[in-house]
């Protein structure tokens, strides 16, 4: 299958003729015909014969030109309507660019579709949404994860080459391990969140999601920069991340902190995700156990802050000016929306919103000191393996629970790779994820090739070697 | 210092400065589902934070302004401003007349 | 009873940027299409981000120097969280900890008014009620406003009246607003209340003043209606609550908007989206050289000139009018060289528009030295005729043959005629001095105008002694 190549193996193939970009289109056209009525991955499906024609008559400038994506649908994407998995939003048409889209664009790359998501960015299991859920390709009666479940599930399925996701909690990385793919929360700032439909304005990132990290760095190159219009966008200069991979990883530590690693993690994950280490380690590292007392306290300073300014991102949508009114919002935007109000009101403010600020302070420090002690940070993504589809939606508080691991680093900022590293008994995916310093892409994107050329997780698809009926688990 | 529980009241007096209309069941449905979540938030009680100065963006970036001219790139037309209106009239968008400001 | 008003005033003031506070959209909004001047950002569409306009931060922190106001050089803007139809996000980017000036003053006719604040925000759209709809325009919505909150020592309407004629003068000063109340880009809220013998009446806030007249007029109707109702009610600032009227300019009247002022709950934050501001002291400085000399200062320099105080604040009133004096007096301290400009600058030359580039002061210092031998009426007219031809007026006179006749060797002759010819005149003044006039006139009409009269009295006097 076509759609098994990396992004390099596919450039080099269009530009020697062994096959055009339209065979690319036609190829994912046609595993989303066959899988995602069983996958329910797309909001919308771009009409097959305008991806077509822009196959026919792409020029090759860029990498990405001429390669299919898909982009969650909380990107305003002019002329195509944008929903972020809301009947708020149902009707609504973007009438202008998000940044992030318009450099795909330029690089001459084919939108495909915009994917179904948690509404707004709220959930971890891409259920919350208006559109059905997202089901997993590896077993569809379970979840794809979170926010970003439709992208990842895309990927996953073969529909398209790469996606553009959006990490606040780990909307990326919580898909990319479920759906065994390769995701990237960049560090605040290094992409542009001009045009990407707010969520938590101080947590909010804009990442790549792909088979693997060399195609994540190939993406990255083309979407991170400054841009005038996004004041918290990142003046540093964009490095080439694809140059950049080869690296051996012998002079690095890789830090474990163990409170990451204790109660309620399910052991599989725990085996599979302390495995990297030994892989690592196996190629040269050094492996460092560490303490990281506040990890307890994440969870809560995300889910105060989060909900805070989401509360307040989401006041525009009154009906008036575009889309319906605030009664389609769902139970669970509308909790987060009340919390966020409740922290932010008067007489709750200093106990609640600010008290949470300071605790973020104090995370940054612990941060900052633990990746003095090492060069990133190995953690798990999930606790659990992929849920039934219908388990945390049912139970609010084991629904916020999931997000144990992924929200500590969007308060601070640090950048985390999420990768596959290995199967449950029963052949769901299980991802770990490397953490570190702000602006380390480049090094946490080297770590995750180096591992990727060790192991095979990342190649494995859910799509047999023929048709995939009913995409039963696979070992 | 938390209080453990969110009334019903408190429920309905955050829905409407949250512009959400709640129906009675779900007043009571939610108070008993933010209940367990806004507890957990007393968890933080534990952190010492005296003289913790709080932190609310981690750019570290200061003075990001724009230079005062006018933008025609991004600027809409008429058209386009009002084109995901529910109902506009003359240019303008309309909404049923509420109380003053 | 004694009754004493508490006035404070919040001023909002439209800066005439090119383009708007948070985004490029342009500013401007007075007789536009509609919905034309809008883009992502200033119409709340989901993704859109704002970012800072340079030069309104900048006006800001100008217009808090003005003020007196000490410059906080660490600055955030924050979110006003609340829901109308004209607030696009849901929310407003406003200041509220650390607004870019505070603790400033403004003496009103020497009494020195507190400033509390000086902070940066964005306008709302306009909203306007027609039959059972609000029509929405969000031209507006975005547009940089300075907000000034004064302290509550304005004690008198007129007092109130004359805070906001100077707010208006030094933003106009400054060239950073045009601050006309009747074209909204100058809005103000008078907050009134009083205190009767020992006690406060509750604190009501007047909205809808749309000119000058409106805010005497509401806030004489407050200050009647709140002695009125404690009289009725006897509930005080401590045991009742702010209330918000509006003022009904047709009627006279302020009534109740809105119960519970304090149950708006507007959940600030800081703005998460921008980040801080901070100006150094040498960029503060920069821009407060660029603050011209004030009116409360021009007034002060021109009362040392011994002008008259109406005059003083005649001059004052813009810095065009008051540069054209300038140019003119250039370094003199003659006062009654200044009072002479004066005269012809708020007389003659008022009644056409002048600019100070044709302003030739050497044909205003030229009439000066001859004014003697030329009769008032004569040179009002000489300096219009000069500044519209561009001659000197000395010039202009000599071909007229407009100078007046101070040879008092010819007025001599001429006056002893004139007694001659008018006995029963000469016996009326031999009864009552005061009827001079007459004679004076029959000697200037003899001289065919152009004697100088303070000769002619003087010339007669002698003669009838």
């Amino acid at each position: 299958m076509l759609l098994d190549k990396s992004i390099l193996e596919l450039a080099a193939g269009l530009r020697q003729d062994e096959f055009t970009s339209v065979d690319l289109v036609n190829e994912c056209y046609d595993n989303i015909a066959k899988y995602n009525d069983k996958i329910n991955a797309f909001i919308t499906i771009l009409p097959r014969e305008t991806a077509i024609k822009q196959a026919q008559s792409v020029k090759l400038t860029s990498p990405l030109s001429g390669l299919p994506f898909v982009i969650k649908d909380c990107f305003n994407t002019s002329g195509i309507t944008t929903t972020a998995a809301s009947h708020v939003l149902k009707n609504y048409i973007a009438p202008y660019d998000a940044t992030v889209y318009k450099k795909l664009l330029t690089a001459g790359a084919i939108l495909i579709g915009k994917m179904n998501m948690d509404a707004w960015g709220h959930g971890g299991s891409s259920e919350n949404t208006d559109f059905g859920p997202v089901k997993n390709p590896w077993d569809t009666t379970r979840v794809a994860g979170g926010s970003s479940g439709g992208p990842a599930a895309a990927i996953s399925a073969r529909m398209a080459v790469f996606a553009i996701g959006e990490d606040t909690g780990g909307s990326i990385r919580n898909p990319a391990a479920w759906c065994n793919i390769t995701g990237l929360k960049v560090t605040y700032g290094r992409v542009s969140r001009y045009g990407s439909i707010a969520y938590a304005s101080s947590f909010d990132t804009v990442g790549p999601m792909a088979k693997t990290a060399q195609d994540c760095a190939i993406v990255l190159e083309t979407i991170a920069g400054v841009d005038p219009y996004d004041a918290t966008s990142s003046p540093i200069s964009v490095p080439s991340y694809s140059t950049l991979l080869n690296k051996k990883v012998s002079d690095l530590t890789i830090g474990i902190p163990d409170e990451f690693f204790q109660a309620g993690l399910d052991p599989e994950v725990k085996t599979a995700v302390l495995k990297v280490a030994e892989d690592l380690k196996n190629a040269g590292a050094k492996i460092k156990n560490l303490s990281m007392p506040l990890f307890d306290y994440g969870l809560a300073i995300y889910y105060l802050i989060g909900p805070s300014e989401t509360s307040s991102n989401l006041a525009r949508y009154d009906g008036i000016r575009y889309g319906q009114g605030r009664e389609f919002f769902t139970d669970e935007t509308t909790r987060r929306i009340l919390i966020g109000t409740y922290a932010l009101s008067a007489g709750y403010y200093d106990a609640y919103y600010k008290k949470a600020q300071q605790v973020r302070t104090l995370f940054i420090e612990e941060y900052k000191k633990a990746l003095t002690e090492c060069s990133v940070l190995l953690q798990p993504i999930t606790p659990t393996q992929p849920p039934k589809i219908g388990e945390l939606m049912s139970d609010p508080l084991q629904n916020f629970l999931a997000d144990i691991y992924t929200t500590s680093q969007n308060p601070i900022g640090v950048p985390s790779l999420a990768f596959p590293c290995g199967f449950t008994k029963t052949g769901l995916p299980i991802g770990a994820q490397l953490v570190g310093p702000m602006f380390s892409e480049d090094l946490l994107l080297n770590i995750g090739y180096q591992y990727q050329q060790l192991t095979d997780n990342h190649l494995k698809s859910p799509l047999s070697k023929g048709d995939l009926e009913g995409l039963k688990p696979k070992l | 210092m938390f209080s453990n529980v969110i009334s019903e009241a408190d429920v309905l007096k955050v829905a409407k400065l949250a512009h959400i209309k709640l129906s009675p069941e779900k007043i009571v449905i939610f108070a008993k589902q933010l209940e367990p979540i806004l507890e957990y938030f007393a968890k933080l009680n534990q952190v010492n934070v005296e003289g913790v100065v709080p932190t609310y963006q981690v750019t570290g970036q200061k003075n990001i302004l724009r230079q005062d001219f006018i933008d025609t790139k991004r600027m809409f037309t008429q058209a386009q401003s009002l084109s995901n209106a529910p109902q506009s009239k003359n240019g303008f968008f309309i909404t049923k007349s509420i109380s003053k400001k | 009873m004694t009754i004493t008003p508490i006035i404070g005033l919040e001023v909002h003031v439209e800066l005439k940027t090119k383009s708007k506070m948070f985004c490029g959209c342009d500013a401007s909004h007075f007789h536009v299409e509609p919905n034309t001047h809008t883009c992502p950002v200033c119409l709340g569409l989901p993704g859109a981000l704002p970012v800072p306009n340079q030069v309104a931060c900048e006006w800001c922190i100008k217009l808090g120097l003005a003020l007196g106001c000490t410059i906080n050089q660490d600055s955030f803007f924050e979110r006003k969280n609340y829901f109308y139809p004209d607030l696009a996000k849901g929310y407003q980017i406003t200041q509220l900890q650390k607004p870019f000036a505070v603790n400033g003053k403004l003496d009103v006719d020497g009494r020195l008014i507190r400033i509390n604040r000086v902070h940066l925000e964005e306008d709302t759209g306009k909203s306007q009620h027609v039959g059972g709809e609000t029509l929405l325009d969000f031209n507006r919505s975005g547009v940089p406003l300075v907000e000034i909150v004064s302290e509550p020592d304005l004690s008198s309407p007129e007092e109130a009246k004359k805070f906001l004629i100077k707010i208006q003068q030094i933003v106009r000063y400054l060239d950073i607003s045009d601050a006309d109340i009747e074209k909204g880009s100058m809005r103000c809220e008078p907050t009134v209340n009083l205190k009767i013998d020992n006690v406060f009446t509750p604190l009501v806030e007047i909205k809808n003043v749309a000119s000058l007249t409106g805010v005497l007029n509401a806030i004489q109707f407050e200050i009647d209606r709140q002695t009125k109702q404690f009289q009725e009610d006897g509930i005080t600032k401590a045991t009742g609550e702010k209330t918000t009227r509006g003022w009904d300019a047709d009627k006279s009247v302020t009534f109740l908007q809105r119960e519970k002022e304090g149950s708006a709950d507007y959940r600030y934050f800081p703005e998460p989206d921008i980040p801080p501001i901070v100006f150094t002291k040498d960029q503060i400085e920069a821009i407060r050289a660029t603050i011209p000399e004030l009116p409360n200062a021009k007034i002060v320099k021109y009362k040392a000139l011994s002008l008259s105080d109406y005059d003083a604040n005649l001059l004052a009133e813009n810095l065009a009018f008051s540069a054209i004096f300038e140019k003119i007096l250039g370094g003199s301290t003659n006062p009654d060289f200044a009072k002479f400009i004066t005269n012809l600058l708020i007389g003659p030359l008022k009644t056409i528009e002048i600019t100070i580039d044709k302003i030739n002061p050497l044909y205003f210092q030229n009439l000066f030295d001859k004014k003697s031998d030329l009769s008032s009426s004569v040179i009002k007219q000489l300096i219009l005729e000069s500044y519209q031809t561009g001659t000197d007026p000395l010039v202009l006179a000599q071909k007229q043959n407009l100078f007046q006749v101070s040879d008092t060797g010819a007025l001599q002759d001429l006056a002893k005629k004139v007694l001659a010819a008018n006995p029963q005149a000469v016996a009326d003044y031999k009864k009552n001095p005061q009827s001079i006039g007459f004679l004076i006139g029959q000697l200037m009409k003899a001289s065919g105008g152009s004697a100088n009269p303070q000769v002619v009295r003087e010339i007669l006097e002698k003669l009838l002694k």
